[in-house]
């Protein structure tokens, strides 16, 4: 999602309707969010699959369409130019696609400018995923000599003037100083060669994604006349965007003239500006959305969406016609969406459910219930604490390094995944030292173990009671629950570091080690910023559930 | 016992037995409790029960007490230091270390005396810096005899003091550590006329039984006692007890509703790779949502071993759409990616797996399938955000499910949560088409809430993963502000803070259906 401002003026103008809240309300139907509206500005949400709604021309375009105004496919024509463009065997293996245009007929003022450049950052932000995929170059036609060659050059050699600075650097003191260098230098990281467009002069006219050349690449409001490119490491996402970028300066009022792109034996004109075809049945639309839409609604619903309408050969197969910025076409389940929002989801009459099956809830989610209600009984509170826990506290509590660790987590102290309920518990009784005692809590919950290439998760119990208590007070509740689940336990003395040497013992159930209960170690409670006793059990749901149903 | 009800009587607490004796009309609190022998709390509560009965009412009564501090103390032993002073120079003691010697003085008391004196005129120093007395010093003298009386008779309320006692009080406060001034609370009781008609009564002779023994049972004596009648119109203390996190009843509540609609639960890891999470659901490999500020990425272990048969299904359906009548994403596919392991990002992913057991035989088709449980995202932790929570998760797999169904089942679920009005927006989300937005009218905001999205899930998903492309309803539902909303809390933290006294005192989460 990223967010689009529009000049609520021009917009309204262009689609002659005032501002209501059922406009808006138009806009949210069309799939488009509405995050606020301002004095002179909406501010939109468009979603990702929709890069041709992100500019003013393009928004207004869909939606004038939508309400009607200018129903149907917008087409753009293009004139054939003369302008080559040579793109060399070097950039393979380096930024091996571009695709081109040239502009004629630009009327710019300032205001213009600055939607061109908008409409470019908001490309290379979404659709070109930050510069990853591709980029785009816009650049005054009158500074360039001749044709254009898209080549790739050693570092060493790459020496020029960038945009906004006041003399010519090198390629690295432009990734080390220049404020776009250092922004996109990482996409470079471990290249041999830099990709340059170059003119027949041999001067440098960019190097993409970083940055144009201050006199051969910057536009004003002067301009009259561009040349565009897209490059990157896919042809058709190249293409697509020039498309995308073209139609928003036809609709300014400009012209689109093609370029030839050399690829040794292989030329490509671009862009091309024909409408695709999405073919799809009459049938497979109203299945999917439990509708009886005929031949006839289905012309005027795409007509709503900006889309045209043909029929096939055979029975109940037709095509959508698509204009070359709509690039969110895969499959015709796309034309069935299109033609639901076009019809309006709230105008679907929701039909209540039919499938007959017989549900019910998980074994696990039973057990846990089971040993809940046991718990309760016994005055516990339940507890639940996050999944994600330092690794550090849980290592101070029995020594064990081996974790399962995140890699960026953003909130701090919470870098790992628990491996144990206890370190959790003892958190809560520290978060709850300022309340009277006794306290006592458990909590059923996902634990998780690294292994060999996957981590090995297992459901567990753990019971804390702090204040008056001691192990025969833990024992208690454990054997009740044992009880409650119809089981006998064996319990025998055992060493662990997070307990009170002497105080701790095993389950065993069935043969089943089901886990460990004792009076926790002085040394854990003071770690947990503790001052009363406390006993703790840590028991293995998985296995318990395994013995009780065996 | 004329005059009072049999039912009071029959009331009365053994603390309110213990306090009529003494009750008499402007007696104070403080007096009470002398007299009984009673605790504070004990008269005070006794007199509260009383207060409520209309027999008495109380009334605030602050006094000031004036008491005894050290150096009053050692005044009332050994005189005034500046009184010891002039009997030293009496005695003819001269100088400074003299005068401090014979009198016991202290530095700090030797200086207050110098001044003292000096104030009234009454020493002089002579050239040699001997010290000697002029005239009698009668005066101060008498002041100081005043002065030490009235330390005597310490403690007083100061209320009741005369006025030339109040003039001393004014000279001692000026000193230091001789009284202290403590402001004290109590009460003063008025009888009614019930007031005056109990204090009246002989409550020895009253003769109810405070509880109802086992013995009075076993002997039938039972049948002769009166027992005492309670006030069960007070507040009595609360007793803790055990509780289930009021999260979990919350996701009880809507698991309930899922499972009475016929949906079975889902279950699986919260670790899980990248190709489960998001491959097998058709995102695309540089989709930005996959990026490592929005995921949480494991870092021991990395990474881990994807299913042959499933990873060549998916690859293709990205690469090429892989026969599913999609063009796909049209890009080569990569396995470090899929590889990784992450903490899931949503609970579709248990639906992708769902799809894959259909393919295996090991679910049934047709089926619906929900789960209510955690879900990650790499968040700083503050009052609006968390880094996990619930989500809702419902699939129905039907080879006759349409869109309108989808819309349907959206209703039903939400009536149940309390919100009868839904509204859908055409949405997208990588794996759904059509994909909407859920917002639901809230009743009390007087606002469209937006709750959820949904969609159908698409042919690259269905094909993919079942075999066959039988359509998919999909929702994904967040929990938490539903939750926070019904339990009224205001920072999403406050779900997992653990507080005992907040978890105790929480209320249930109760939602009962209109029907």
């Amino acid at each position: 999602m990223v967010s689009l401002n529009i000049n609520k003026r021009l917009l309204l103008k262009e689609i002659g309707r005032e501002e209501t809240p059922e406009l808006l309300h138009e806009i949210a139907r069309m799939g488009v969010e509405v995050e606020e509206s301002t004095g002179n500005e909406f501010v939109l949400d468009i979603t990702p699959n929709r890069p041709d709604l992100l500019s003013q021309q393009g928004f207004t375009r869909a939606f004038a369409a939508f309400l009607g105004v200018k129903r149907g496919m917008h087409m753009y024509k293009t004139i054939p130019g003369k302008l080559k463009v040579y793109v060399d065997e070097s950039v393979k293996g380096v930024r091996p696609y571009t695709a081109c245009a040239v502009i004629k007929d630009l009327k710019l003022d300032e205001e213009r400018l600055k939607e061109i450049i908008a409409i470019q950052e908001k490309l290379h932000v979404t659709f070109c995923r930050r510069r990853k995929k591709a980029a785009i170059g816009i650049y005054p036609m009158e500074a360039i000599s001749g044709n254009i060659t898209y080549t790739a050059m050693e570092s060493g050699k790459i020496k020029f003037r960038p945009l906004e600075a006041d003399k010519e650097m090198t390629i690295r003191e432009i990734l080390e100083h220049h404020p776009k260098g250092k922004e996109y230098a990482h996409l470079l990281r471990g290249l041999p060669k830099y990709a340059v467009f170059l003119d027949s002069k041999k001067k440098i006219l960019s190097v993409p994604p970083i940055i144009n050349s201050h006199d051969t690449g910057k536009i004003t409001a002067s301009t009259k006349e561009a040349f565009l490119e897209a490059s990157g490491s896919d042809f058709r996402t190249c293409h697509e965007i020039i498309q995308i970028i073209c139609a928003a300066l036809a609709d300014m009022g400009a012209t689109i003239h093609t370029v030839e792109v050399i690829y040794g034996r292989k030329t490509e004109v671009t862009p091309d500006m024909s409408a695709k075809r999405q073919e799809f049945y009459g049938y497979y639309v109203n299945r999917r959305l439990g509708t009886d839409l005929k031949e006839e609604d289905f012309a005027t619903l795409l007509a709503r969406m900006g889309l045209g309408f043909e029929k096939g050969r055979i029975r109940e197969t037709y095509y959508a016609l698509l204009p070359p910025f709509r690039v969110d076409f895969l499959h015709q389940i796309d034309v069935v969406e299109d033609v639901a929002i076009a019809l309006g989801y709230d105008k679907i009459q929701p039909v209540l459910p039919n499938v007959a099956t017989t549900g019910g809830e998980s074994a696990a989610s039973k057990f846990d219930a089971v040993i809940r209600k046991v718990l309760v009984g016994y005055g516990l509170l339940e507890a639940k604490n996050y999944h994600l826990l330092s690794k550090e506290y849980q290592s101070a509590m029995d020594g064990d390094t081996d974790i399962v660790t995140i890699r960026s987590s953003v909130s701090e102290g919470y870098d790992a995944l628990r491996k144990s309920l206890l370190p959790g518990l003892l958190q809560t009784l520290t978060r709850n030292k300022v309340h009277e005692y006794p306290q006592s809590f458990f909590e059923i919950g996902r634990v998780f173990a690294p292994a060999p290439a996957h981590v090995e998760e297992s459901q567990h119990l753990s019971i804390i009671m702090a204040g008056e208590v001691d192990y025969t007070r833990m024992r208690q509740v454990v054997e009740g629950l044992l009880l409650a689940l119809g089981l006998q336990g064996t319990f025998t003395a055992t060493d662990d570091s997070r307990f009170l040497k002497g105080r701790c013992a095993q389950l065993v159930v069935d043969g089943a080690v089901i886990g460990v209960l004792g009076e926790m170690s002085p040394r854990v409670l003071t770690h947990a910023e503790l001052v009363v006793p406390a006993a703790g059990a840590e028991l293995d749901v998985d296995v318990l559930r395994l013995v009780t149903l065996r | 016992m004329k005059g009072v009800p049999e039912e009071i009587l029959a009331s009365l607490h053994p603390l309110e037995l213990k306090v009529i004796p003494h009750l008499k009309d402007g007696i104070t609190l403080s007096e009470i409790v002398a007299k009984a022998g009673m605790q504070e709390v004990e008269a005070m509560r006794a007199l509260q029960w009383l207060e409520n009965k209309k027999a008495v009412s109380l009334e605030n009564l602050n006094h000031t007490e004036v008491l005894l501090d050290e150096n009053g103390k050692k005044a009332i032993a050994h005189g005034l230091p500046e009184m010891r002073f002039i009997e030293a120079l009496r005695k003819g003691a001269k100088t400074n270390s003299d005068i401090s010697k014979t009198a016991k003085l202290n530095p700090q008391e030797y200086g207050v005396s110098v001044g003292l004196l000096k104030k009234d005129g009454l020493l002089d120093i002579e050239k040699d810096n001997t010290l000697k007395l002029i005239g009698e010093g009668g005066e101060l003298q008498k002041r100081m005899e005043e002065a030490v009386e009235f330390l005597k008779k310490l403690p007083r309320d100061a209320a009741k003091l005369s006025k030339k006692e109040q003039e001393v009080l004014k000279g001692l406060k000026e000193r230091k550590q001789y009284i202290i001034i403590k402001e004290r609370k109590d009460r003063i009781i008025k009888l009614t006329e019930l007031g005056v008609a109990l204090a009246k009564t002989d409550v020895k002779k009253l003769d109810f039984a405070e509880r109802l023994t086992a013995d009075d049972l076993k002997t039938g004596a039972w049948k002769d006692k009166k027992y005492r009648s309670y006030d069960v119109s007070i507040n009595v203390p609360r007793i803790p007890m055990g509780k289930e996190h009021f999260v979990q009843e919350a996701i009880d509540y809507i698991r309930r509703i899922w499972i009475e609609m016929g949906f079975e639960e889902m279950e699986g890891d919260y670790v899980q790779s990248a190709f489960w999470d998001l491959d097998a659901l058709f995102v695309p490999q540089d989709h930005p949502a996959r990026e490592t500020q929005d995921t949480f990425y494991l870092d021991h272990p990395r990474s881990t071993v994807v299913p042959r048969a499933a990873y060549d299904r998916v690859r293709e359906a990205h690469e090429n759409g892989g026969g599913t009548g999609s063009k796909g994403w049209r890009y080569t596919f990569s396995r470090m990616e899929t590889e990784q392991l992450l903490l899931r990002t949503h609970t579709t992913v248990l639906s992708a797996q769902t799809l894959w057991a259909i393919r295996e035989g090991r679910k049934p088709v047709p089926g619906k399938y929900f789960t209510v449980s955690k879900v990650f995202r790499n968040e700083a932790l503050d009052w609006k955000h968390l880094f996990e929570f619930n989500q809702v998760e419902g699939i129905v797999v039907d080879p006759n499910v349409t869109f309108a169904q989808l819309i349907g089942y959206l209703k039903l679920f939400f009536a149940k949560m309390g919100f009868p009005d839904i509204r859908l927006r055409p949405h997208h989300f990588p794996y759904t088409e059509p994909s909407v937005e859920v917002d639901v009218w809230h009743p009390k905001r007087k606002e469209w809430v937006e709750l959820g999205g949904a969609g159908v899930f698409r042919p690259e998903v269905t094909k993919t993963l079942i075999g066959e492309e039988i359509p998919v309803l999909a929702w994904g539902i967040g929990m938490e502000r539903i939750i926070v909303e019904y339990f009224d809390l205001h920072d999403l933290r406050d779900l997992y803070r653990n507080d005992i006294k907040q978890m105790r005192d929480m209320k249930r989460f109760i939602r009962i259906e209109e029907r």
